[in-house]
């Protein structure tokens, strides 16, 4: 089915952090620990699959229809600045406790590339309301991968003697890099159709 | 409270002691993601400097009427209207260069450095201050894309600003034009930078 | 002023005065952007559809644009599609040429793409468009090896996937210019391989026979000695000679056959064998009034003694042209 393809391009062959270079400011910052990734990683995500929801309704229902795509920019930053004020406020009414742990992140979710970036990937390729949920939620769900293995090869870090220049974002790039590596391995495996 | 520096100060740091790229690690997405050519990479750091000097420049001259709670997705508003004109202008004026920056250039809006800057600084500091700011700072970021395109552009296709420079003995290294490279070669400026700041320290 | 009004006061106060002046940026550059569209358009057409002059545009659906390729005389030499397709990054937004039987690709360009920098990316290559002119569709690609059939090209090494994507993209174009040709009416590109006449088969003798009978319906004998139809009456008389005239019409190829007396003085009629033209225009050069004209005309028939057909310059003047071949070609003959 073309969703699943879309949802494994977007999670894993074409990788949001390691391909598009979209989600770096988190990436860097917040992988440290494996615990705060996944936090971000799923708060990201839960953000994510909304926003390809919500931007797609406003871009078919109202942008395109009424000529006005050269609104596209402002109107879309729009709706996921709006989102996560939301999304924060729902989560701190509903559940303290989640909203203790991922709280603080939230707010940095909106200034994300990978939201905003994906948003405009989604209109470019012109997907319909299924494709482009999808295509949100293996966003996250490749983020929160992409997340989580870096804070893993960090903690290791940690114990291991890096040289002092590169500690912190040097050597978290050069990861980067080898981890980008590696996923170009994965390319050609779905096709993007 | 920031201490007022002189606008000479305020301007300079934007180069090294405070570069946005390398000490700050702002702006990253579109640093790795255009720097495959230098040609790209100028485009892109003329775009962030016309967004950065004017999206300080009107949120300068408005920020004491922005309601605190409000200041986030005010500054955004602001930064994306710029956003959107140096888009169209490209698409007008540089249709070539605009294809080649692709979705980029609308994703400066979420650009760290900029959002990052009228968070820090311009909402702080007096109008001139700002835009001496802005200048910095983007000249900071533009030394540190077009280096990196530069880099990329020689060794992954063996041209800068496609001119050719090595003879047909080279190889290009293809990898270096693919997100692999822009990591690599990022991380070791990175690098490098801390090693000159902690020499200078000393 | 309440906290929350002031909020909501200012926000608006910015989304507006953004929306105006976002409104009329767009307004200054939208000129300037649709003029880049066109210019790459018919930079592209120029491209794979060389020596047209004009163009005419008709949309087939939402991804593709047919655009119908004229020369200076407003006959059509090819059609292009201008379409896109998914690609391994993203979309790739192509223009391929066709002949206008849409046999064969006349050429390929690329408009835009989001490939691999380096890899999929290089299907923007001189080496790999250059490929397609004068394949014949659908096209197949192989890899590593040298094309060797008429509808083979090689994919880029490292790059299958953009390269199998341009191809598909290519054969859907093509039918879908097929399916949107053959079903609209309008100019029908000629098919040679149908034509009865040049074959020598019984059924042209027959045809040329019956044609040459009306023209001269004394006609007893016909004798065939290259290409000249000699033409007598009951009695063995030689009343004329007798050719078969091949010319451009707007469509395709016209096909008539030419009677002249036997001093070669004038033309004594043509009568149409074959031809393609548009019905209802240049279908009109089979109207008895029209041929008419060209009975007893002094030879070599000069332009300014027939009245064309409105509409159909090209192929009433391709008339006149074919009588003087005809003319031109037995008299050398008989010269001999």
């Amino acid at each position: 089915m073309k969703v699943i393809i879309i949802f494994i391009a977007a999670a894993i062959t074409n990788n949001f952090v390691l391909t598009y270079f979209l989600g770096l400011c988190p990436f860097l910052g917040v992988s440290g620990k494996a615990s705060s990734a996944i936090g971000m990683g799923f708060a990201s995500t839960f953000v994510m699959t909304l926003t390809a929801v919500f931007t797609w309704l406003l871009n078919h229902l109202i942008l395109r229809p009424l000529h006005l795509e050269f609104l596209e920019t402002v109107s879309f930053i729009f709706i996921i600045a709006s989102l996560v004020q939301f999304v924060e406020m729902f989560i701190r009414k509903t559940s303290p406790g989640l909203y203790k742990a991922l709280g603080i992140y939230l707010p940095l979710i909106t200034t994300n590339c990978i939201v905003f970036g994906l948003a405009l990937l989604g209109s470019i390729r012109n997907y319909n309301l299924l494709e482009n949920t999808f295509f949100g939620f293996g966003a996250g769900v490749g983020f929160t991968i992409a997340l989580v293995l870096m804070a893993g090869m960090r903690e290791e870090l940690e114990i291991r003697d890096v040289p002092e220049p590169l500690k912190g974002g040097g050597i978290t790039l050069i990861l980067a890099g080898l981890m980008a590596l590696a996923f170009l391995g994965f390319s050609g495996m779905v096709t993007l159709s | 409270m920031n201490k007022k520096h002189s606008l000479g100060y305020d301007f300079i740091k934007g180069f090294f002691k405070e570069n946005p790229v390398l000490i700050q690690l702002l702006g990253l997405c579109s640093v790795l993601a255009v720097s495959n050519t230098a040609i790209n990479s100028i485009s892109m750091g003329l775009a962030v400097l016309f967004v950065l000097f004017f999206s300080s420049f009107v949120i300068g001259l408005i920020k004491n009427i922005i309601p605190s709670q409000v200041r986030i997705p005010s500054f955004i508003v602001v930064i994306a209207t710029f956003v959107t004109i140096a888009d169209l202008f490209f698409k007008a004026k540089f249709p070539d260069i605009s294809k080649a920056l692709g979705p980029y250039v609308p994703l400066i809006v979420v650009n760290c450095i900029i959002l990052g800057r009228q968070e820090a600084f311009t909402q702080k500091n007096p109008l001139l201050n700002s835009l001496f700011d802005a200048l910095g700072m983007s000249v900071g970021y533009i030394i540190v894309i077009l280096a990196l395109g530069i880099v990329r552009e020689a060794l992954g296709f063996g041209t800068v600003f496609g001119f050719r420079i090595f003879g047909s003995w080279f190889h290009p290294l293809i990898v270096m034009i693919l997100p692999p490279g822009a990591f690599l070669t990022l991380g070791v400026f990175v690098g490098l930078m801390n090693w000159i700041s902690s020499k200078r320290r000393t | 002023m309440k906290l929350e009004f002031r909020m909501v006061i200012v926000l608006t106060l910015i989304a507006v005065f953004s929306g105006f002046v976002l409104s009329y940026t767009y307004i200054s550059t939208r000129n300037d952007i649709e003029k880049n569209a066109e210019m790459a358009k018919k930079n592209a057409l120029a491209k794979v559809l060389p020596a047209t002059k004009d163009y005419e545009e008709k949309v087939i659906d939402k991804e593709t644009t047919l655009l119908i390729a004229k020369d200076e005389h407003g006959r059509i030499m090819g059609y292009a599609a201008m379409t896109e397709g998914a690609g391994f990054q993203g979309k790739i937004k192509l223009m391929v040429g066709f002949d206008n039987t849409l046999t064969h690709i006349t050429g390929l360009e690329i408009l835009e793409n989001v490939e691999t920098p380096g890899l999929g990316n290089r299907i923007e290559e001189d080496w790999f468009k250059e490929q397609y002119q004068n394949r014949v569709p659908p096209i197949t690609y192989v890899k590593g090896k040298k094309p060797e059939k008429e509808n083979e090209i090689r994919a880029i090494t490292g790059a299958t996937i953009s390269s199998k994507s341009v191809v598909k993209i290519v054969n859907a174009a093509h039918k879908k210019l097929r399916t949107f040709l053959k079903i609209n009416s309008g100019p029908q590109p000629c098919d040679k391989d149908s034509s009865k006449i040049g074959k020598k088969t019984d059924k042209e003798i027959e045809i040329i026979i019956e044609a040459i009978k009306e023209l001269a319906p004394e006609t007893k004998e016909i004798t065939e000695i290259d290409d000249i139809f000699i033409v007598e009456d009951s009695e063995g008389n030689k009343i004329g000679y007798a050719g078969i005239g091949v010319g451009e019409g707007y469509n395709g190829e016209i096909k008539i056959i030419t009677l002249f007396d036997i001093s070669l003085k004038h033309l004594k009629g043509i009568k149409i064998l074959e031809h393609c033209e548009t019905p209802g225009i240049g279908s009109k050069i089979e109207d008895p009034e029209f041929l008419n004209q060209f009975t007893n005309k002094v030879l070599p028939l000069k332009e300014a003694e027939i009245d064309v057909i409105t509409g159909a310059t090209i192929s009433s003047k391709s008339l006149i042209e074919m009588v003087n071949n005809v003319y031109e070609r037995i008299k050398k003959e008989l010269k001999k």
